[in-house]
């Protein structure tokens, strides 16, 4: 026999780390609230006849946001066997909200109290025999996070699957129910008995879908309004605040009888350590100081070592040498080797060399996320985002972007207003994502001695980019008007779960070798051919007797020009920056390749070795050129795989096209301030490059500063089209 | 060209076209290979899809 279960409950609850338990998946898990934006199934790891279907995170049942519309379109339109709903124990009160409209949809319902661990160390008490009793139905205590009492949950649900659907009880006041009970006669009485009383509340709430979608008589319809009017007339209130408040005094009642808090009133570790780091003055300072330490780990001081590892010691010394040695003994032609050596090895090798720096990164952003730090950051950020007219809703798709810009860019799906959601589309890919971080490693470490403090300006730099671009957007007719409200619930700190940390470190750097031995790879090749074979005096490979300009570099030269002004006006800059939109690790493996074929057993002679070509050939030995570089690396149109998450977002080739060049001029604009104001201010400027920098300058300032003639505009979801 | 050049140089085609097929095979089965990692990636690089 089939069964369906589906996983409900609030956001942040543990639904998503049950799911995973329950069916052995893998499916993300993140410490912030609307990490699920769509339902995923497995099936039961103990019986292949039940599929468990994961729900986003809600609140309620009403149609008000993408989560609701998803969990509720499945609850009511695929009527699953059961419902798990997940319960966060030290928030009972709250969370029971979405169980009393659970129980009635008429389908069985299992509750299962996450975080009792939480709640025993709080103190705290809950009577689980008498809550059941209560709510009516079967409770499991569970810990989602130490996988305890999860089997016994599945089980409950199997048994309360195979029980048949059940008649939902009666919670509300008289008056209520008897109004209730009339609109259920009128109304929905030719539907079957569990499915009535759920219509029958919508149809009191007036809510609009159902409504529609049961397609009543006029004449229905305006006895019904009679009787909801005479109610709301007795109870002083609208229809769909007398149900909220009859949920809350029901809840209320229930959780006086069941819940025993230890210390009422008092500050919990979590409370303590946000009166600190969500503090006015010092959030973001900490914050600061939390991403300089992050970067300072991952990319200055422990990266740097591994880097130095991984391309002196295991590329330069033992890989390299290892497989010169081999082909020349087979007998293998000079070119291929150094096909080999230089093009796969070098341009592939360079990528490699950043992934113990990746992996490092990632382990240490994935501490902060699943200790509740990083939905913090969200709570931080809104305050500030909002004064630029962005919410903190804005900065979720952010932080998920700092793994990949494409789950970030869709992530903005949940933001609901549609202005404040292309905004931030348009603004996502601004913030540097894994792969970008080996360009800000290599820069780093090429011409800054690996210093951190270059890591740290390029995460500062994309946010910037986010605000500024807020800043200026907001002001034209477009994206005017005030940023939706931003509710969010911050999670308890809890200790990092190793499972969880090591699964979403691996995954990500896993992902960043595979790219490495495809793409890169490819590329690599391809790279390595182009820059080997000239047209000059017809078509042959470049040789030490047979000089010549190589392909490669008569495309490069094609596009250089339009760097001159910000100081990497060379073909192999030009080419890396344009291979870069194909995958942004290509930017490294190009330099990787090009360096290495730049002169003979470059590539075995080590990191120090590569990074004075790239320091010296690529940029002249400017830091500010290297720096300009990879400002507009990073600021610039995004790869293609994040070009489709933009075109699928936005929906429309006219705004598609509009982000990425917006995304190439802002890093343009950007990036020539830096070179030609920074070369002015070092003594090495020039009149026209100034002037130039000057008048852009002047431009982002006048968008920065003009008056906002549509301050305080109403905002109208869906205006914008 | 001597064996022994031919036969990596076979290797390394054999390599790109094994790149270039399983690239196009995901782009049909609309997979893409974004570098998230993540189990509960929208862009649905393949993995964890049960």
């Amino acid at each position: 026999m089939e069964i369906k279960i589906a996983l409900a409950g609030n956001p942040n609850s543990g639904k998503t780390t049950l799911f995973n338990i329950l069916t052995g998946s893998n499916q993300y898990v993140g410490n912030w609230p609307g990490v699920t934006v769509e339902k995923k199934e497995g099936k039961y790891r103990q019986d292949k006849d039940v599929t468990i279907c994961d729900l986003p995170g809600i609140y309620s049942l009403s149609p008000y946001t993408l989560e609701e519309v998803v969990a509720r379109d499945y609850l009511v339109n695929e009527r699953p066997d059961a419902i798990l709903n997940i319960v966060d124990g030290t928030n009972l009160e709250r969370n029971l909200y979405l169980t009393t409209q659970l129980n009635e949809l008429g389908i069985p319902v299992v509750i299962a109290i996450n975080m009792m661990d939480v709640v025993e160390k709080n103190g705290d008490k809950i009577n689980i025999e008498k809550l059941s009793e209560e709510i009516g139905c079967p409770i499991v205590e569970i810990s989602a996070l130490k996988g305890t009492g999860i089997d016994e949950a599945a089980s409950a649900a199997i048994k309360a699957a195979k029980s048949g659907r059940k008649i939902p009880e009666y919670i509300f006041s008289g008056a209520l129910e008897h109004t209730i009970a009339h609109i259920e006669e009128a109304a929905v009485h030719s539907m079957p008995e569990d499915e009535q009383r759920w219509y029958a509340i919508k149809i009191f709430e007036r809510d609009k879908k159902v409504i529609g979608d049961l397609k009543l008589d006029k004449s229905v319809l305006d006895h019904i309004e009679q009787d909801i009017i005479k109610i709301e007339k007795s109870f002083d209130d609208d229809s769909e605040s007398i149900i909220v408040n009859e949920r809350y005094n029901y809840i209320t009642g229930i959780v006086a009888k069941c819940y025993k808090r230890r210390h009422e009133g008092r500050l919990t570790v979590s409370d303590r350590i946000d009166s600190i780091v969500t503090n006015r003055i010092l959030a973001l300072p900490v914050f600061a100081f939390a991403m300089f330490l992050i970067y300072y780990i991952s990319i200055g001081s422990v990266g740097n070592w591994t880097v130095e590892f991984m391309n002196d010691t295991l590329f330069g010394e033992w890989i390299i040498p290892a497989v010169t040695g081999l082909l020349t003994g087979w007998g293998v032609q000079d070119w291929l080797v150094s096909l080999v050596a230089d093009g796969i090895v070098g341009g592939v090798g360079a990528v490699l060399g950043f992934v113990p720096q990746m992996l490092i990164l990632f382990l240490l952003l994935s501490l902060l996320e699943d200790c509740g730090y990083m939905a913090r950051v969200a709570f931080i950020m809104d305050r500030i985002f909002r004064k630029f007219g962005l919410s903190g809703k804005s900065f979720i798709p952010m932080l998920v972007a700092t793994g990949c810009g494409v789950p970030g860019i869709m992530a903005s799906r949940t933001i609901e207003q549609d202005r404040d959601r292309k905004m931030t589309v348009m603004t996502t890919g601004f913030i540097p994502c894994g792969a970008k971080m080996p360009i800000v490693g290599m820069i780093a470490g090429a011409l800054f001695s690996g210093s951190a403090l270059i890591a740290v300006s390029a995460y500062f730099f994309g946010v910037g980019a986010v605000i500024v671009t807020g800043i200026m957007l907001k002001k034209t007719k477009l994206f005017a008007g005030n940023p939706a409200p931003f509710v969010m619930e911050l999670p308890a700190y809890h200790a990092p779960v190793a499972a969880n940390i090591f699964r979403t470190t691996w995954e990500r750097g896993w992902s960043f070798i595979k790219r490495a031995g495809t793409v890169i790879l490819a590329a690599s090749i391809v790279i390595w051919v182009l820059n080997s074979i000239t047209f000059d005096s017809g078509i042959h490979f470049i040789t030490e007797d047979s000089h010549g300009t190589s392909i490669l570099e008569y495309i490069g030269n094609a596009v250089a020009w339009l760097f001159v002004p910000l100081g990497f006006g060379n073909w192999q800059s030009a080419v890396a920056t344009v291979l870069g939109l194909m995958a942004k690790e290509q930017v490294v493996g190009t330099f990787g390749t090009l360096s290495s074929m730049a002169s003979a057993d470059l590539a075995a002679q080590g990191n120090a070795a590569m990074y004075s070509v790239i320091a010296d050939e690529f940029f002249g030995g400017s830091g500010l050129a290297g720096f300009s570089f990879m400002i507009f690396n990073l600021l610039c149109a995004p790869c293609i795989a994040a070009m489709g998450a933009i075109r699928r977002e936005m929906n429309n080739w006219r705004w598609t096209v509009g982000t990425i060049a917006y995304m190439c001029v802002f890093a343009y604009s950007v990036s020539l301030i830096i070179y030609q104001l920074g070369c002015w201010f070092t003594g090495a400027g020039n009149v026209p490059g100034t002037i130039f920098a000057l008048a852009v300058l002047g431009v982002m300032l006048y968008m920065i500063l003009r008056k906002n003639k549509y301050a305080g505009r109403t905002v109208r979801p869906g205006e914008v089209k | 060209m001597n064996f022994a050049t031919g036969a990596v140089l076979a290797v390394i085609l054999l390599i790109l076209a094994a790149v270039t097929v399983c690239q196009i095979r995901n782009r049909k089965k609309g997979r893409h290979s974004c570098s998230c990692g993540c189990g509960s990636c929208p862009m649905k690089c393949g993995k964890n899809e049960k």
